[in-house]
């Protein structure tokens, strides 16, 4: 795992991945001159059906690390490749392979969900019939179809994170990226996102999933990527990352990490 | 991406934009506070201003209707006798009003309306020194402002032909009146006007007494005419623009704020940035959006505008006689001052990461956009090619001067284009600044965002650049294009600045823009060497076009129209003959020649050509160019419209096949080098038997001369290699091209 003197968390057990991110780094430049560095030569690599957790505190650069991935922010240097098409060269394409559920809840106040969705699916270019269809199947499978007609200003926080959970689905995306996607949520909504990442699995995508809630992360993923301060870590399964670390839980883990770091940063876990 | 399929991505951009619209407008419209300044605030305020303006106008006439005048006299005896001749005075004067035929009845349009006409009612308020007990004279109850007219009355002797008189004795009347005082001012008018009935009526009656008969050495009729000046005649209807202007902005406002800044607040940006779809067209969508709802306030405060109008009988006061054509151009004019304001403050609250914010930006913005109102209340301030170019001024006075009727087609032209350019500005810059990284996660300041370069050089402008462009070139354009011919110098220098103003706004601006958004100069401006087979081509076209041309010029034309021109022709030609040709060969042909194939094609076209398939840049950057040659100084040719585009064609061909700027910059100066040479040695052709003078055909032999030339020249076009391999696939949409010029031309 040590290359040119870096570690290098690139998955090389079996076929190709689905998700190639190479030495992603992204500095900031400051008004006063200084230049803040986000992310710092990150790489990993994601397989179909697989559900890789990015954690780390607040700040470490997950969401940095998830834009860029996106093509939302030009990468300093690095890159990162869905089935072989760079972000740096085809931002576009990138963005139709990719299904995001970011932090926010966001929903338009005054559509229903039945008319976010056929204007998302139009941001994509999704036919009328399909667009039809996909919102069939996915208010079965997230279950709102009850209120598919209401107006999404009077929904509930939890029944908001459903109808942006399908939102990300509409155009069928193979690689999806979760911001965060419990924040808020109560146990219940919690449960939900678990489902969908299950339906993911399921349907073969290649899931990554940002949170600093580290509890949850174990029951997530499958993999795990431990960000602090713009750096990856450790990568790994659960039991890699156990027989490195030589802790049993990630929280273990982490607060290892930081204790090392000395960094003080608190976790809201 | 080959030309068909960036057609298909044209047509479906297009449907997609209007897709995006439909939702952001169902958004907007079923938002409660839309629906507010939409609707409700119109049905509320125009009626309730026009009861305002209703009561304000019965107030004002009823004060006039009885006017009390305060008059000091010494004392108690005079306050009698000003009293009695008061009454007596104002029984003669009704009087003879009645017998009087044919008096000029006061016709203001507000008392028209009102019914109120006539002179308004006096009241004197008399009183002697007696009965106030301050001591003053009445010099000083009048300056000290107790009275506003004093009267000292003395006897004179009677000389009544020189026998004694019977009767009352005649007096003098000594008026005294305070300086700047309307109402003393009146009350003297009035008093005098008594004063004089008396003294007419006596007069009257003395000759009566001695049988003679009236006769004046000069009698007055007077006739009141309505002025030509409307703007006098109806000032209220100033006021409609600067209305219009407002609930237009109104209307726009919450729409363009709630579709930019409100994106960020609620958490859908993420949603919007992370689709495969342009900045552009997203913004294209709230454009429209945000047009929509602007014009459905406009049109919906009209109408409550105009109900309340006929509602309280006003019309007429207000509107005065509005024509079908006049409505059309203000309805024109409102759509794209709409566009233009809905341009601009989407490229304003896209800045802004949230409502407040948005609202700060906007506050300074609708203080700006008020002070253009003050201009249209100015009636004397002529719209000139300045102003015409100044956004905002140039709508309301062009607003104001339609409603007055008297406006120039120039004027309009300049003003609908100019907005136009401004609004595709404000869109570039929105649609750089909205959803830009620095706005969605604050990486850098925001306004500062708008003016920062690009850190990476482009090959070509993007059209952003290439339009902001048009808009900075077309204002200097109305604005630098006059300066040359109002210098005090002779014609050739004249010319030679009309010259040095092509460089400056063709070539200099350009560059500058270029620059500044990092364009390399070689690629953006298409400079570099094409094939040789392009230069031939280049010289036969530039050789044999002129006779089509000219030909084309002169079947578009009216005889009406030609009369006109010859003589603007006349005027023009007869100092230009002493204009030497190197000149007129400079500042005519090379300069203006180089300079706009620098720009149209090298620049713009080029521009257009990385986003649009090859006919579509060919033809837009043509009309454009066509467009530019339709304005001259201070007329409007329509005539060039024609000719100059289908020229444009020609050359934009020319630079889509070379895929260099140089070709059709020798075609061009060559093109205009031969008009100039044929009408400098008109007289010696004429001599040799080549017949070219004003609206007569050319010979058969020069045309079909110029068609061989030509047919060589596009065989030589359509046939040879084409430099950029990326437009091998293009070839048969620019063949039916030039097949249609041919056409257009043979």
């Amino acid at each position: 795992m040590l290359q040119d003197g870096r570690l290098d968390f690139s998955d090389q057990r079996g076929s190709s991945p689905l998700i190639t991110v190479s030495r992603l780094t992204k500095r900031f430049p400051l008004s006063d001159g200084s230049v803040v560095t986000a992310v710092e030569d990150v790489s990993f690599s994601v397989n179909r059906g697989e559900v890789f957790g990015l954690l780390g505190p607040n700040g470490a650069g997950k969401t940095t690390t998830l834009r860029m991935m996106l093509g939302l922010l030009q990468p300093s240097a690095g890159d990162s490749s869905i089935d072989g098409v760079s972000v740096m060269d085809n931002p576009d394409q990138i963005k139709r392979l990719i299904g995001f559920v970011s932090t926010s809840v966001g929903v338009y106040q005054w559509l229903t969900p039945r008319e976010m969705l056929s204007f998302v699916a139009d941001l994509y270019d999704v036919s009328p019939a399909a667009q039809a269809e996909r919102i069939e199947r996915l208010a079965d499978v997230l279950d709102f179809r009850e209120y598919i007609d209401r107006r999404c200003g009077v929904l509930s926080t939890g029944q908001k994170q459903r109808v942006n959970l399908a939102r990300a689905l509409m155009h069928d995306p193979p690689v999806m990226l979760l911001d965060e996607p419990t924040r808020g949520l109560d146990v219940v909504g919690s449960q939900v996102v678990f489902e969908y990442l299950q339906l993911l699995r399921s349907q073969k995508k290649a899931v990554i999933i940002c949170t600093h809630r580290l509890d949850e992360a174990e029951r997530f993923a499958d993999r795990f990527g431990l960000l602090h301060q713009g750096r990856l870590q450790h990568c790994g399964t659960l039991a890699e990352l156990q027989s490195t670390t030589h802790e049993h839980s990630l929280t273990e883990m982490f607060v290892n990490l930081l204790k090392t770091s000395k960094a003080a940063i608190c976790f809201d876990a | 991406m080959s030309d068909e399929s960036k057609s298909v991505n044209s047509r479906d951009s297009g449907s997609r934009t209007w897709r995006l619209a439909t939702k952001e407008l169902r958004e907007i419209l079923r938002d409660r506070r839309t629906v507010m300044t939409l609707v409700l605030m119109p049905l509320l305020v125009y009626p309730l201003l026009g009861v305002i303006l209703r009561k304000g106008l019965l107030n004002n006439l009823s004060h006039l209707q009885t006017i009390e005048v305060h008059v000091c006299l010494e004392t108690e005896e005079d306050s009698r006798r000003f009293a009695e001749a008061m009454i007596r005075g104002g029984q003669i004067a009704v009087m003879q009003q009645g017998t009087r035929s044919g008096e000029p009845a006061d016709s203001s349009a507000v008392a028209d309306v009102l019914g109120a006409r006539g002179q308004p009612e006096f009241e004197f308020r008399v009183f002697s020194l007696d009965e106030s007990e301050s001591g003053f004279s009445v010099e000083q109850q009048v300056s000290e402002r107790f009275a506003d007219i004093g009267v000292k009355l003395t006897s004179v002797e009677n000389v009544d032909g020189g026998r004694p008189r019977r009767g009352p004795p005649f007096l003098k009347w000594q008026i005294l009146r305070r300086e700047g005082s309307a109402l003393s001012d009146r009350g003297y008018k009035e008093i005098t006007r008594r004063l004089d009935a008396i003294n007419d009526r006596y007069v009257d009656r003395l000759l009566e007494i001695n049988q003679l008969s009236r006769v004046r050495p000069a009698t007055v009729a007077t006739q009141v005419l309505s002025s030509s000046d409307q703007g006098n005649s109806s000032s209220l209807i100033t006021f409609i623009p600067l209305v219009l202007v407002l609930m237009t902005m109104t209307g726009a406002v919450y729409p363009a704020i709630d579709l930019t800044a409100g994106e960020r607040e609620r958490g859908t940006m993420e949603i919007l940035v992370a689709a495969p779809v342009s900045r552009m067209t997203l913004l294209a969508g709230k454009f429209v959006a945000v047009l929509t709802v602007a014009l459905l306030t406009a049109t919906m405060n009209l109408i409550s505008m105009f109900a309340t109008l006929f509602a309280l009988g006003l019309e007429g006061t207000v509107l005065g006689n509005l024509g079908p054509t006049m409505v059309v151009q203000v309805i024109v004019l409102m759509v794209v001052f709409a566009a233009f304001f809905s341009a601009v403050l989407l490229s304003i609250t896209s800045v802004a990461r949230s409502f407040k914010e948005a609202q700060a930006y906007l506050v300074p913005l609708m203080l700006i956009s008020l002070t253009p109102g003050v201009f249209s209340l100015m009636p004397n301030l002529q719209i000139n090619g300045i102003l015409a170019v100044t956004p905002l001024v140039n709508t309301v006075l062009m607003a104001r001067d339609l409603l007055q009727g008297n406006v120039s087609l120039l004027m309009f032209a300049i003003v609908l284009i100019s907005t136009v350019l401004y609004g595709v500005l404000a869109l570039a810059v929105a649609a750089r600044i909205f959803g830009s990284d620095a706005v969605l996660y604050g990486s850098g300041g925001t306004l500062t965002e708008l003016l920062r370069r690009p850190q990476e050089s482009t090959d070509v402008a993007s059209t952003q650049v290439s339009m902001s462009c048009l808009a900075v070139v077309f204002s200097l354009f109305i604005v630098a294009g006059s300066i040359p011919s109002r210098l005090n110098v002779s014609l050739s220098i004249q010319l030679l600045a009309a010259g040095l103003v092509s460089l400056f706004l063709f070539v200099l601006i350009p560059v500058c823009l270029a620059g500044f958004a990092r364009v390399q100069l070689l690629h953006g401006f298409s400079l570099r060497l094409p094939k040789w087979w392009f230069w031939p081509a280049a010289v036969l076209l530039g050789g044999s076009l002129w006779p089509y041309i000219y030909e084309i010029e002169i079947s578009i034309l009216t005889d009406d129209r030609i009369e006109e021109l010859k003589q603007i022709y006349e005027r023009f030609e007869g100092n230009l003959k002493a204009v030497p040709l190197w000149i007129k060969l400079v500042s005519l042909a090379v300069a203006p020649a180089a300079c706009e194939e620098f720009f149209f094609r090298g620049f713009l076209q080029n521009s257009i050509r990385a986003r649009a398939s090859a006919s579509m840049s060919i033809i837009s950057s043509a009309v454009l160019f066509g467009l530019f040659h339709v304005i001259v100084k201070d007329a409007l040719l329509f005539e060039r419209l024609i000719p100059s585009t289908l020229m444009g064609i020609v050359l934009g061909i020319v630079l889509e096949r070379s895929g260099s700027v140089l070709p059709g910059m020798l075609l061009h100066v060559m093109h205009n080098g031969l008009l100039i040479i044929v009408s400098e040695f008109e007289s010696e052709l004429t001599q040799l038997g080549i017949g070219i003078s004003e609206r007569q055909h050319l010979p058969a032999s020069v045309l079909v001369g110029a068609a061989v030339s030509i047919a060589v020249a596009v065989t030589l076009l359509a046939t040879t290699g084409l430099k950029r391999p990326d437009q091998r696939c293009n070839e048969d949409g620019d063949d039916s091209h030039d097949d249609a010029e041919g056409q257009a031309e043979s």
